[in-house]
């Protein structure tokens, strides 16, 4: 939904990036590089879409982080190092240890999944799988087509069908109060107040009037498709993107970064146990950790950079 | 799948379905496997995202393979609309959404296939208005199912193109025997396939080696939110089945999308 640096490379690249970002929080379990993770997906989040990912951040996974934290300890009481007991169960470090890294792996997880939501606007994730997934990809891309539109007729469809929700007996009376009353009737909404089971009826009726519109609409758009040559060969897309020489060093660089961690991960580097006693896996985990956070922050990375150039480019003027 | 053949005998069909299903679930039990014996730290997480893309996979394979036709992806669309903007619509009740209901009917109107994607896809465009997060393969997979159920059970039934109830329900699409399999479904499937899957992400990643208390813990916290699911799908499907069942059948009737 943004137009950043970062969206001027290949949507395969961004869609690596994301996917790469993802599953390397979830497989390295390991405070620090949880915390890298967690800052660099807060960062590009803020990067990418200002105080509206900050905003989301403390409305949504900022509480399901809390309640990890709070929650293992509570469940969990593995561990060697009491801090207090509630009643008769211990509550220990180690399982407080644990619920922070959930928390940071949750929290890491889902500002991805933001950022990933930012960038991956439909258009762009039809380039990725247009080709290997067709149907599905259209599918999808129809679906996020044609959801504003069903609000929208949603919304008239609901204030078409207002006066419908009143009972007649009250009609009546609004008639037979008539002209006395019409002083009041501008600020009457009180009269009105619906009860939960009203606005269940209405919402229903509303979606039963959407399924009629939607489902006579898709016809229309499925019979226009058939007449512009859907399904045929040599189809093309939207837009053009190419390959560019920067997209296969950016996309090289972070299937290399991602194999550095992977093998990282692979030679215990990156161990680490809570239970019984929270352990280490010995090794010095700083150049690993490195690696990893170049990794996360290559979008961060590209966007800096470029407004680096952009006002070097204002100040030569 | 009414169109779905497409031309291609359908004995091709049924083997490339079973060569699919088959992977997947030989892929799935190998995971299993490894989980139980693997001393990696979190394998059942590990495993159960694997299964998870295993059972997803072979539908979506399959339902390329089909090559479906522009309107039946359109209906397909259609549905998951419905399905999302109801979720978003009765978003002021929590848990007390439409979403179930409309992919049940997606499956008795549809089919089996057409049931998975409509469910499986609800749940991944839904997301991105409610959070997406290591939970959407679950939900994906979870909803799918309950859609593709609902096909196996109900589709030659209840279907398109089925023979009307007889008696008094002879405009209605369906007889008061089926609305009452319909309702008992939709309440079980809320606990079987949303409650049961949905929670084991939650369950799983909770901790790092699950046990069955940890497990039951989850799904006993879960169940007042399953309850009111189904409580909510049963509402749902009572007032909406019959009448949204026709409409769909009346727009395949009337565009000949029947074979």
């Amino acid at each position: 939904m943004i137009e950043t640096a970062f969206t001027k490379y290949h949507p395969v690249v961004n869609f690596i990036f994301f996917i790469t970002a993802i599953v390397m929080t979830v497989v390295i379990f390991h405070p620090a590089a949880l915390a890298v993770s967690l800052a660099a997906s807060v960062a590009s989040a803020v990067k990418f879409s200002g105080k509206k990912a900050v905003k989301y951040f403390f409305a949504f996974p900022f509480f399901v982080m809390i309640l990890s934290m709070i929650l293992n300890p509570l469940f969990v009481h593995k561990g060697l190092t009491v801090l207090f007991y509630i009643g008769e169960s211990p509550v220990t470090v180690e399982a407080f240890a644990y619920g922070a890294c959930t928390a940071m792996m949750v929290g890491a997880v889902i500002m991805w999944s933001y950022c990933y939501t930012q960038i991956m606007t439909s258009d762009r994730f039809m380039a990725v799988f247009g080709k290997i997934a067709p149907s599905t990809s259209l599918v999808f891309s129809m679906i996020l087509r044609f959801l504003p539109r069903a609000r929208r007729q949603a919304g008239k469809i609901a204030s078409a069908q207002e006066l419908l929700f009143v009972p007649p007996e009250e009609v009546a009376a609004e008639i037979e109060a008539g002209a006395a009353n019409a002083a009041d009737e501008a600020d009457g909404q009180t009269s009105r107040e619906q009860t939960k089971t009203t606005k269940i009826k209405k919402g229903m009726r509303v979606m039963s009037v959407l399924t009629t519109w939607a489902l006579e609409n898709s016809i229309d758009t499925a019979d226009s498709m058939r007449a512009r040559g859907y399904g045929l060969a040599g189809r093309t897309m939207y837009r053009k993107y190419r390959a560019r020489p920067a997209d296969i060093i950016c996309g090289s660089l972070i299937l290399a970064l991602l194999a550095a961690s992977v093998w990282a991960k692979a030679s215990g580097v990156w161990d680490f146990y809570c239970y019984p006693e929270i352990e280490f896996g010995g090794r010095p985990v700083l150049p690993a950790c490195i690696l990893l956070a170049a990794m996360y922050a290559v979008p961060l990375v590209i966007e800096v950079w470029e407004d680096i150039k952009w006002t070097r480019s204002l100040s030569k003027i | 799948m009414t169109e779905a053949a497409g031309g291609k005998p359908n004995t091709k069909k049924h083997v490339r379905d079973a060569l699919l299903a088959g992977g997947g679930i030989i892929l799935s039990a190998a995971a299993m496997l490894w989980a139980a014996t693997t001393n990696v730290d979190r394998g059942y997480m590990y495993a159960s995202i694997l299964i998870m893309l295993f059972v997803l996979v072979p539908f979506y394979v399959s339902f390329e393979k089909d090559r479906p036709y522009a309107r039946q992806i359109v209906l397909i669309a259609v549905m998951v609309t419905i399905a999302v903007a109801g979720r978003a619509a009765f978003f002021w009740i929590p848990q007390f959404k439409p979403i179930i209901a409309v992919v049940i009917i997606a499956g008795v109107a549809m089919g089996a296939q057409a049931g998975f994607v409509v469910g499986s896809m609800s749940a991944f465009v839904s997301n991105f208005i409610f959070g997406q997060g290591p939970w959407t393969p679950f939900q994906m997979v979870a909803w799918g199912l309950i859609g593709m159920v609902a096909g196996l059970l109900f589709y030659r039934k209840m279907g398109p193109g089925a023979k009307a109830p007889a008696g008094p329900d002879a405009d209605r699409q369906i007889g008061k025997g089926g609305l009452a399999a319909l309702l008992i479904y939709g309440a079980v499937s809320c606990f079987i396939f949303h409650g049961a899957i949905t929670d084991l992400w939650t369950a799983l990643s909770l901790t790092d080696h699950p046990t069955l208390g940890v497990i039951l813990t989850v799904y006993g916290t879960g169940l007042i939110a399953d309850a009111v699911l189904a409580a909510a799908t049963v509402i749902f499907l009572l007032l909406m089945a019959r009448p949204m069942l026709k409409k769909l059948d009346r727009v395949m009737k009337k565009y000949g999308m029947l074979e």
